[in-house]
């Protein structure tokens, strides 16, 4: 334990020791606040910003790079649906539609790679009819917001060519 | 047990109470790697460059990324981020730039292929190269290249690429390539744009080309012309542009884009450095608005920043999905009004404490719009813990009111960000963010009278954990590495039994001159 207690002291003793003075390379501006003001301030003066982020490496960085950590797999997963709801705004920071579209239409969500999902027997295991679908749809086109009508936003055809029918 | 605990203690304080000095800068000024605690990204920009020609500054920069993530399923990926800028190359009475930037991965589960709706080939998902592909979307494609292809995900992408050629014609700037356009929106485009400044009064741009998409085909041009009018006496800066972008299939897809803008400066040395704006546009046939103050009342320490926004008017039919304010995505935008304010208070030399107010209100209901009140802080204490230590705890609140058929839904975010400089060559960053979601698996109301399943509408009340811990050491100039850990846990998928905790280590070398 001692020994421990030992290294733990010699190792904050050195982090200490050897913090010198360090220049801050930011303006002024570059507050914590920075964060959430910046975007305006590139709009009224983005000249300025080129003065130092001529290669703009730090805006492709965080806006066309790489996914912030907000952006858990909870968030991505799930709740991006519930925040777009709330503001779309700040979704349109960093992506157009044609996001949104990559995946709400040109790819089938995990359910929907299950056997027999496409079924539309309600009785075979795994079917469709037994998830989402099973809450009526009085009218497919002006009841919004079933999980359903996120990416099928007209009445879908069944495999025979027909209309899905309407409870 | 206990006098191990008083032994820690004192170690800790000693370690605290050793002299080290600050980070050298203006007052609350963060560290330089702040922005680790917004995302992982360990691109480091170049600073000097070389020498190229009698005038000209070459850079150039390489990095190599490495991730690792260890879940359920196991998973690796390689990056290669290239740049390179040339500038102030002399070329006749002007100069000449050039621009790249480009990155391309190797990922050990692409995803590609994906499944079919009856579960063919639905055993491979995940990646480590992003997250935005794990669990849910199996069969997603990546881009619209992989798409084309069918079978091969490099992730490339060409960011920009471009060659810009300034006052080699006079009073002209000149740029062909893969382009940010200097508009309002700052448009990506493939294309051209000319640039003139041919005197004091007013400057103008007019371009046009390729909208840039990495995921879809979007089948679009777009032309457009930028005004902007400085008038330095009175640091007022208005700005003006129309952008035509026209589609494949024609009709309501042809879409008019039109802009305004008035910045006003106003500055008084020591006492107050403040910016408002007024800003409109019409997308479409919807027409939208904007307004906002950013002041820093330097003799007070205070900060302020308020805004006000909103859609006016809507587009009910076909828009093109460059401009889309997602209308054909989640069902029509309404009509809305939001705003907000935000105040910070720098007391002494050590402590900022920040507060903030946001609502949004719907005036009729569409599909994605819920109205909400936000309220959000920050207390920074800088130096306080340590000297060189910026530590920062915040918390953000949002709840959503039930709505006609919508039931309510809600979020609390809480945590703490904390850098350390230890030299000006090393930086280490530890933060934790811990997001509560309350909500109800489908936002509609369940009415059981008319045969509705409750069942499928049960509460859901999720918390998603998530823990970083990284560094960056630069050994000599020209070389930047950095380490980061993220830890992530998700009741979403405990509950649901799909993936366990995740685990993601990621290496980053930078090669830059």
């Amino acid at each position: 334990m001692k020994m421990k207690l030992l290294i733990i002291g010699l190792f904050s003793l050195l982090i200490a020791s050897v913090t010198l003075a360090v220049d801050s390379t930011k303006p002024s501006t570059h507050n914590s606040t920075w964060e959430k003001q910046h975007g305006q301030a590139a709009k009224t003066n983005m000249s300025e910003c080129l003065m130092c982020h001529e290669e703009r490496s730090e805006c492709i960085a965080c806006h066309e790079d790489t996914a912030p950590r907000s952006h858990t797999v909870t968030f991505v997963n799930k709740t991006h649906g519930l925040e777009a709801r709330w503001n779309r705004t700040t979704c349109q920071t960093c992506h157009k539609q044609d996001f949104c579209d990559s995946c709400h239409e040109t790819a089938y969500p995990m359910s929907h790679a299950r056997a027999n999902f496409a079924s539309g027997v309600q009785t075979d295991p795994g079917s469709h009819c037994g998830t989402s679908c099973v809450i009526p749809v009085g009218n497919w086109s002006n009841t919004p917001a079933k999980n359903c009508i996120v990416c099928h936003k007209t009445r879908p055809m069944t495999k025979a060519g027909a209309l899905h029918t309407m409870k | 047990m206990r006098k191990s605990l008083i032994n820690l203690i004192t170690v800790f304080s000693l370690f605290l109470a050793l002299p080290a000095f600050a980070y050298v800068g203006d007052a609350y000024v963060t560290p330089d790697s702040w922005s680790k605690h917004v995302n992982a990204n360990g691109i480091k920009a170049s600073l000097n460059g070389l020498d190229f020609g009698d005038s000209g500054i070459l850079k150039i920069g390489l990095t190599t990324r490495a991730t690792m993530k260890f879940g359920e399923d196991e998973d690796w990926s390689i990056y290669q981020y290239a740049r390179l800028r040339l500038s102030d190359a002399k070329l006749g009475q002007g100069t000449v730039n050039v621009n790249l930037n480009m990155r391309g991965a190797y990922d050990s589960l692409p995803s590609i292929g994906g499944s079919t709706m009856d579960g063919i080939s639905a055993s491979q998902q995940g990646s480590s190269y992003n997250q935005f592909y794990d669990g849910l979307y199996t069969s997603r494609k990546y881009d619209e290249y992989t798409r084309l292809n069918g079978h091969y995900d490099g992730n490339f992408r060409i960011y920009q690429a471009n060659v810009e050629f300034k006052k080699v014609v006079p009073y002209t700037d000149i740029a062909a390539g893969r382009i940010y356009l200097n508009n309002l929106d700052m448009y990506k485009i493939d294309g051209g744009s000319l640039h003139f400044d041919t005197c004091d009064y007013f400057k103008l741009d007019v371009y046009g080309g390729l909208p840039v998409s990495y995921y879809s085909n979007l089948k679009t041009s777009v032309v457009g012309a930028a005004l902007e009018v400085p008038i330095a006496v009175s640091g007022t800066k208005i700005r003006a542009e129309y952008n035509y972008f026209m589609h494949e299939d024609g009709g309501d897809f042809n879409t008019h884009v039109a802009k305004g803008r008035i910045d006003q400066n106003l500055n008084f040395p020591d006492i107050i450095s403040s910016n408002i704006y007024l800003e409109g546009a019409i997308v479409g046939k919807a027409m939208l608005y904007e307004a906002g103050l950013d002041a820093n009342i330097d003799a007070s320490r205070t900060g302020v920043s308020a805004y006000i926004a909103g859609q006016y008017d809507k587009n009910t039919g076909d828009i093109n999905p460059y401009v889309s304010m997602y209308e054909d995505m989640l069902g029509g935008s309404s009509e809305y009004v939001m705003g907000g304010v935000m105040l910070t208070q720098g007391i002494t030399d050590y402590v900022i404490v920040g507060v903030g107010w946001e609502t949004r209100f719907n005036f009729s209901e569409a599909y994605g719009d819920r109205d909400y009140q936000r309220v959000f802080g920050n207390v920074d204490l800088v130096g306080l813990i340590h000297k060189n230590n910026y530590l920062s705890l915040i918390v953000d609140w949002y709840d959503v009111a039930e709505y006609k058929r919508q039931d309510s839904n809600s979020k609390v975010m809480g945590g703490f960000r904390m850098t350390q400089v230890f030299t000006d060559r090393i930086e280490g960053w530890v933060g934790v963010n811990v997001q509560n979601y309350q909500y109800r698996n489908s936002p509609i109301k369940s009415y059981p009278q008319y045969g509705e399943e409750v069942l499928n509408l049960s509460e859901r009340n999720e918390n998603t954990t998530m823990a970083y811990i990284g560094a960056m050491y630069r050994p000599v100039d020209w070389c930047v590495l950095q380490l980061d850990y993220t830890y992530e846990y998700a009741d979403l998928f405990k509950s649901a039994d799909l993936q366990p905790d995740i685990h993601t280590v990621s290496i980053w070398a930078n090669f830059i001159w």
